[in-house]
């Protein structure tokens, strides 16, 4: 109260002594006039602007009156009116330094009332990605980044604050300069970014709250300056090899074929043979088992003898090494130029970029040409427009990457016996050549190849490389205009338009040659799609300055339109056998077309207010309607509030060291309405019954592939969050600490039904509730700061735990819950509480695995018998969970005189379980196909001379050996030394000389080096920590030149 | 320009931008990828109704042969036909060669609740009953239009085939204990989930299915052998009476469906096993370029011949030694297997029966007309009419051995003989799993001089549980009538 009356005074006193005139010019640094500055005295209505010399005449109340001078992108300064200089120089604001995008607008950082993290362009530019999203990784807290597949323009997934929910997406909302952003996210080039920031509560992003619940990432594209021209150009070239080494498997011919007598000889006992027989046959069958392949020149029946030792006098004649035929560094090149200026007037950036980012697996990589144009105008003082155009072209050769299928490279090389060679050899280890004089490939094939390979016969994905061609390229245009009115003084309305056209085209060739179509005539695939995204945004904003309360107001109408069609053909029987076209093949396989859309539309509101600069209060509110739910279910609301305080500005607030103090805390809510299919495509209809029309003979066959449920809507995330800020010792030091509780409720669910009812055989409904909780904590703090030396830390860390509160019946089994996967998931455990078959060693007397086999009781004994362990009663928790205690990032950076500057960067996480198939795959101990490579482990396996060994006996008979249990668990810490960049910045006496005005050189190294559990093993592959055989991430070592002039 | 103007303008064309995105029906869209319910209702409306009811009863057909149902992608899944080869690998007369997919029916030990076997067959059956249901609640009862009785007759088929296979998968033989339990049975009223009903329940509605379908296909000529007619309505009800022992039953049935058919001639017979055309066949699939499902299909792993599982990676399929020398010399049968010496290219007693030709376009035989003389023949020799049972198995018998006589033929030897000429002829048809079930055989891979794999030298009785499947666990979770004692043991 006794503010307000403050306030009515002040007004009082503006009214009643006006006799005080101040004027003078504003102008920028370099004394040029800035036109159109505000000039107002303080807390009134009482303003003038410049004119176009910067000059401005106005009158005040008195000589005391404070005075404040704004003009936008620099700092508005508040000076007594008798002090008021004649010429008064604005320094400009460093924008991204303060300011930080926020959803339909921006803020500066100490107004923040909700959970925001940015990673700005600086940052950005160390890594040598062409994802802009890999520089999220360790970088914000509460984010999780799985890069999924290391190839070259492949998908990020990014995790918000724990897992969002089942059946639905868990994947953020992109917004790229002010509109959702639905095109392809590796056509946006790294260089153009000015900074990324992510909403992740509530109070941030409930103007997003109908796409919200998985927080929102903001990409905001570079801008011109009024600086005048300036042209940067960027360029470095960089080398990328395999990141990580392979799993540990056998490279030895030798000892490959030793394991395999064992295991063959152990499958002759173990189905009634005698030992002597047994370990005859073994040595007599050993050669023909594997396929006829014998890498030494000796005869086939002597090559392991018959006490299992390898034969002493055998020379190898040949051994290949996949990895180095399938393998190699590649080399990298990058250039990037943007000219970018402006004045007053108009400002503007364009950029062009170009990436060849080639992987190191022969034949694939990814590159793109990109360019962006953004453009602003400011025609008169009351309207701005402005408009963004961006397109670029990208082109991905990709591998196969499909699982355990034959043709993809990962799961071969790791796989496939050491004793298969690439190439062909003659009986004497001799190279066989085609008639072009190049190697002849070995496709083990008796025909065609060297033998009757058992492992991937009529295969060799070396030569298919080479032949196949998986082709993806994408055509991006993304543009939008906006015009902004400002009118009554406070009131300004942008409308904004958008239009995201993605197009698709892809090449899915096998060779009619080998391979996979080798008997098919080839395969040719061609699909082909566009995706076109428009939104309309109309935002009315007023702001109002009230003496020591400020408002903003914001109300807005916003639609979005989203439509995808697509048409797929494949052929088989072609006849030039590298023309990847339809018109070259003649048998249609299968062709479809088809077409999806996805529209929303919502009113928002929002207010900000803002007291002294001390107390903050911000509440939006917004409705939303989904085409995907039924007519009367379509409409969610959704709304958020928070508040924060910055205690440091209170006058008891008397700490000398301490800079800024600031509390915060929100609470709202946030929708999904992205209901996805089992196979992870999304439902457009999810209120009627939905049929899929196939062929069948020529005639049409119609079968169900969705159970309508019209009452199904939006889940709805309620999040609350609390923090604080804190900078101390000169702002040198600081902190910020945050709480968030996010419970999503109705979630989006495959509800099961009995299965005997057929399928479909679930029904999406709004069941079930989840709850995750955590912590995150940023820290950054300059430990040495003076004239020639910076140096800075900064580390962050996020903790966040999950658990399933509420869970359909339905969905219950008998014993309250379900099995999902290895996961069990019950009432009051995390999603992905690890539930599984328990592994009881090895038996010492046979060398078979065991596990643990409980009764009703719950009392258990051993058992080798993996078929009498059932679910209900032997599947146990382990206490384990694929969530991570803590994960994070941290770096450091040293700068001197800003000449000399080194920067290192790293993330890691701690605990977490996850499940390594592939190592599970590798310790098949010779029950797998006959020519698998085992992993090195197994060849300690279990032997009478052997009894206390982990690893169970060889043999081919013994199939469940590598069944799942826990025993395939793996710890998902990691620590990954992300990036660490040296740069050198020429001295200014030498730069002006050459007439830049800045030039520097670096070099850069990502992923330089990742430490797990096990050599091979990955966590980062997926969320959950399953392993699985696609592309390891690259290593990229740079060296680059940045000169701006 | 003005500024009045600049504002005129502006306006004007946020306005015209703002009403054109909040047009009423902007949130209603339509399918067009899939298509809705509603869609079809409207054509049905529209059209002719009984295109969509023939149009879910290809969609039956599809499912017969269909890879990837419910979502899973495994290689050896790929309906009735990865089922016949899944149940004829668990047990006597036929051999994988080496240990790859279908290893682990071959190694006997698939049957567990908790592996994908039980779990696809049961969803397949199921998805199979519940389209069934759909279409037979569509289509009353009383319905006069001889398309629409032809396609509920169709539907009551299916649903019956389906339970007959469930009834034989989940439970010992009907005539071991026909009251016990069998599986949950629905119809077209039911949508709430059941318990196991009894055996005896689950008979009597596949008999009234399938004698109800004979009455509405009575008449009905169909446009190809992916329908059903009448000839398979009675085909199954000959096959579900002699699984009764209803045998007096089954003869007429097994008669009435064979009729109208021919045998097929040796050229035939040795040609693989791969034309719907065939004279012989009943019921089948017609796999094209379009609908193959190429290497997770039928002939993939069958075919020796084929570059597919068995032909390319040397997965071969072969037959029990033991049958193959109780072929007789002359029978022309025996060509369709390569001798006790190998071939150039093919392991000892490798088959040769199933060849494709083509790239995997092979066609699928569910029901051939052999089988109802066997049926016939079998049925007869258990009621005692034994001159009805020797003209059955002479009919065929005589036509695959030139030198065939059932003289001296009597009792058991005839039964005897009935059943090894069942074996001979439907080896690799998926018959010899409920066959040796039925005729209360165990499987013994242990005799000497056996060529069974090394490792799957195995000897059960009759009556072992290895041979009544576990009911998925699935189903236990998800069916609240069912409690873990409804478990197979």
């Amino acid at each position: 109260m006794k503010q307000i009356q403050l306030l009515f005074f002040m007004l009082l006193a503006a009214v009643g002594f006006s006799q005080y005139t101040v004027s003078g010019t504003v102008a920028d640094a370099n004394g040029n006039g800035l036109m159109s500055a505000t000039v107002r005295e303080n807390g009134t209505s009482n303003g003038t602007l410049t004119d176009i010399d910067g000059s401005y005449s106005l009158e005040v109340s008195s000589a005391d009156a404070p005075v404040t001078i704004s003009y936008i992108g620099y700092t508005t300064q508040t000076i007594t009116a008798s002090s008021v200089p004649s010429v008064v120089t604005m320094t400009e604001d460093n924008v991204l330094q303060d300011v930080v995008v926020v959803a339909y607008g921006t803020q500066k950082k100490e107004e923040l009332t909700g959970s925001v993290s940015e990673v700005r362009e600086e940052v950005i530019e160390n890594y040598t990605s062409s994802s802009i999203l890999k520089s999220l990784d360790g970088a914000i807290s509460g984010v999780q980044v799985s890069p999924g597949s290391g190839q070259p323009g492949s998908g990020v997934s990014v995790n918000i604050r724990g897992i969002g929910s089942i059946d639905a997406s868990s994947s953020p909302l992109y917004v790229v300069d002010g509109v959702p952003y639905s095109g392809y996210i590796n056509a946006i080039n790294p260089n153009d970014i000015a900074s990324i920031s992510v909403l992740k509560d509530a109070a941030a992003n409930a103007l997003y709250g109908h796409r919200g619940a998985n927080g929102v990432v903001m990409i905001t594209t570079k801008k011109g300056s009024q600086k005048g021209l300036q042209v940067s150009l960027n360029t470095r070239m960089g080398f990328s090899s395999r990141g990580i080494k392979d799993y540990d498997v056998v490279t030895d011919p030798k000892d490959f074929y030793e394991y395999r007598w064992e295991a063959l000889r152990n499958g002759f006992v173990d189905s009634g043979m005698s030992m002597d027989e047994a370990n005859a046959t073994a040595s007599a069958q050993l050669v023909e088992n594997l396929g006829g392949y014998n890498n030494y020149d000796v005869p086939n029946d002597q090559l392991v003898l018959t006490d299992g030792t390898f034969n002493p006098s055998a020379n190898l004649i040949y051994n290949d090494d996949w990895n180095s035929a399938m393998f190699d560094t590649a080399f990298r090149p990058e250039s990037n130029l943007a000219i970018s200026g402006g004045d007053e007037k108009a400002k503007y950036y364009f950029s062009l970029g170009y990436i060849d980012d080639k992987a190191y697996y022969i034949e694939s990589g990814f590159d793109r040409l990109s360019s962006r144009l953004n453009a602003d105008f400011t025609p008169a003082d009351w309207i701005k427009v402005g408009a963004s155009l961006s397109y670029s072209n990208t082109t991905q050769n990709n591998p196969d990457q499909t699982g355990t299928a034959y043709s993809n490279p990962f799961q071969w090389v790791r796989n496939i016996g050491p004793i298969y060679p690439v190439y062909f050899y003659d009986a004497n280890g001799n190279p066989v050549m085609n008639a072009d004089g190049s190697r002849k490939y070995d496709i083990g094939t008796l025909a065609e190849g060297m033998g009757a390979r058992p492992y991937g016969d009529f295969q060799n994905p070396v030569a298919t490389s080479y032949l196949d061609i998986k082709e993806n390229r994408n055509d991006n245009l993304f543009g939008q205009l906006y015009s902004t009115i400002s009118f009554l003084n406070d009131f300004d309305f942008t409308y904004r338009y958008s239009n995201d056209f993605y197009d698709r085209n892809v090449t899915d060739f096998d060779t009619p040659l080998l391979g996979d179509a080798g008997n098919a005539g080839g395969y040719y695939g061609i699909y082909s799609s566009r995706n076109h995204a428009q939104t309309h945004q109309q935002l009315l904003n007023y702001v109002k300055d009230l003496g020591d309360h400020s408002f903003e107001l914001l109300a807005g109408h916003e639609s979005y339109d989203e439509n995808y069609r697509y048409l797929d053909g494949d052929k088989t029987k072609g006849l030039i056998v590298d023309l990847p076209s339809l018109n070259n093949a003649v048998q249609v396989s299968s062709l479809s077309s088809g077409e999806t859309d996805y529209r929303v539309e919502g009113w928002l509101s929002r207010l900000n207010y803002n007291f002294d600069d001390r107390y903050y209060l911000s509440g939006s509110l917004r409705r939303d309607a989904s085409s995907v739910f039924a007519p009367n279910k379509r409409w969610g609301t959704f709304w958020g509030v928070g508040g924060s305080w910055r205690v440091s500005k209170e006058d008891f607030f008397d700490v000398p060291f301490v800079n800024e103090f600031k509390l915060k805390a929100g609470y709202g809510t946030q929708g999904n309405d992205q209901i996805l299919f089992p196979g992870g495509s999304r439902v457009y209809q999810t209120y009627t019954d939905l049929y899929r029309v196939s062929n069948n003979a020529g005639a049409i066959a119609l079968n169900q592939e969705w159970r309508a449920n019209p009452d199904l809507t939006w889940e709805t995330s309620k999040t609350f969050n609390i923090g604080a800020d804190l900078i101390v010792w000169d702002d040198r030091v600081n902190i910020s600490g945050e709480y968030f509780i996010k419970e999503t409720e109705d979630l989006l669910y495959h509800r099961p039904l009995p299965f005997s009812l057929g399928n479909p055989s679930f029904v999406a409904s709004n069941i079930g509730d989840m709850e995750n909780k955590g912590f995150e904590i940023e820290l950054g703090a300059d430990l040495i700061k003076n004239q020639n030396i910076v140096w800075d830390v900064r580390a962050s860390g996020s903790h966040y735990k999950n658990t399933v509160t509420r869970i359909a019946d339905e969905a219950k089994d008998d014993n309250g819950g379900y099995f999902n996967g290895r996961f069990r998931v019950e009432e009051g455990r995390s999603l992905y509480a690890i539930n599984m078959y328990q592994y009881a060693g090895v038996d010492p007397e046979t060398g078979n695995p065991q596990w643990w086999n409980y009764d009703e009781n719950g009392e258990r004994t051993k058992t080798s018998e993996y078929e009498e362990l059932t679910s209900t009663e032997d599947r146990q928790y382990t206490g384990d969970d694929a969530i991570p205690d803590f994960f994070g990032g941290f770096g450091t950076g040293l700068n001197w005189q800003n000449k000399l500057s080194l920067t290192a960067d790293f993330t890691y996480q701690l605990g977490g379980m996850g499940l390594d198939g592939i190592y599970q795959g590798l310790m098949h101990n010779g029950t797998g196909n006959r020519g698998q490579n085992i992993h090195k482990d197994a060849l300690n396996a279990w032997s009478e001379g052997n009894t206390s060994s982990s690893t169970p006996r060889l043999s081919t008979a013994n199939q469940n050996v590598n069944s799942t249990s826990d025993y395939w668990l793996i710890d998902m810490s990691y620590f990954n030394v992300r990036n660490i960049t040296a740069r050198y910045t020429l001295p200014t006496d030498i730069t002006e000389r050459i007439k830049l005005s800045n030039a520097s050189v670096f070099v850069t190294g990502d992923n330089l080096a990742l430490f797990t559990k096990r050599q091979g093993y990955d966590p980062r592959t997926s969320l959950t920590g399953s392993s699985s055989n696609i592309s390891t991430p690259m290593r990229t070592v740079a060296v680059g030149l940045n000169v701006n002039f | 320009m003005k500024s009045t103007n600049y504002i005129k303008l502006v306006f004007g064309f946020v306005f015209a931008a703002s009403l054109w995105s909040c047009a009423d029906d902007f949130l209603d869209t339509t399918p067009k990828d899939l298509v809705s319910i509603d869609q079809i209702e409207r054509t049905a409306e529209v059209g002719d109704f009984t295109e969509i009811t023939n149009a879910n009863l290809t969609g039956m057909s599809a499912i017969m042969f269909d890879f990837g149902l419910g979502g899973n992608t495994s290689h050896d899944f790929f309906g009735q036909k990865s089922i016949d080869l899944s149940t004829d690998l668990t047990g006597q007369d036929h051999i994988q060669f080496q240990h790859h997919w279908f290893g682990f029916d071959y190694l006997m030990e698939n049957r567990n609740s908790n592996y994908r076997r039980t779990n696809r067959n049961w969803n397949f059956y199921y998805t199979l009953i519940k389209s069934a249901n759909e279409l037979i609640k569509s289509i009353p009862a009383d319905v006069s239009g001889a398309e629409l009785r032809a396609h509920r007759g169709q539907a009551l088929t299916y649903r019956a085939y389906a339970y007959h296979y469930l009834a034989r998968i989940y439970q010992k033989t009907y005539l071991d204990n026909p009251s016990a339990p069998g599986v949950p049975l629905y119809n077209e009223d039911t949508s709430e989930a059941s318990g196991r009903a009894p055996l005896t329940e689950v008979y009597a509605q596949i008999v009234s299915d399938l004698e109800a379908a004979v009455g509405y296909l009575d008449g009905y000529t169909r446009e190809n052998k992916t329908q059903i007619d009448q000839s398979v309505a009675y085909a199954w009800l000959a096959s579900a009476k002699l699984e009764m022992g209803d045998y007096a039953g089954a003869v007429s049935a097994a008669k009435a469906a064979r009729a109208g058919y021919s045998l097929m001639n040796e050229a035939q017979w040795l040609s693989g096993f791969n034309d719907i055309s065939n004279p012989e066949w009943m019921w089948a699939s017609d796999v094209d370029a379009e609908t193959t499902t190429l290497y997770a299909s039928f002939f993939s792993h069958m075919a020796n011949t084929s570059p597919g599982y068995a032909g390319l990676l040397g997965i071969y399929k072969n037959i029990d030694r033991s049958l193959y020398d109780m072929i007789s010399d002359t029978d022309y049968r025996k060509k369709a297997f390569v001798g006790a010496s190998g071939s150039a290219s093919f392991p000892p007693y490798a088959n040769l029966k199933f060849q494709d030709p083509t790239f995997f376009e092979a066609d699928y035989v569910y029901l051939r007309a052999s089988e109802m003389y066997l049926i016939e023949a079998e049925a007869a020799a258990k009621m005692g009419d034994e001159a009805t049972a020797k003209a059955a198995l002479t009919a065929l018998a005589g036509a695959r051995d030139s030198e065939f006589s059932a003289d001296g033929l009597s009792g058991a030897s005839l039964l005897a003989a009935i059943q090894t000429h069942r074996r001979i002829e439907l080896w690799g048809e998926g018959r010899s799993f409920f066959d040796f079930k039925r005729w209360g055989w165990g499987v013994d891979r242990t005799y000497a001089g056996n060529n069974h794999r090394q490792d799957a030298r195995f000897k059960f009785e009759a009556g072992d549980k290895i041979f009544t499947y576990q009911i998925p666990d699935k189903e236990f979770e998800t069916n609240s009538a069912l409690q873990p004692s409804d478990q197979n043991p």
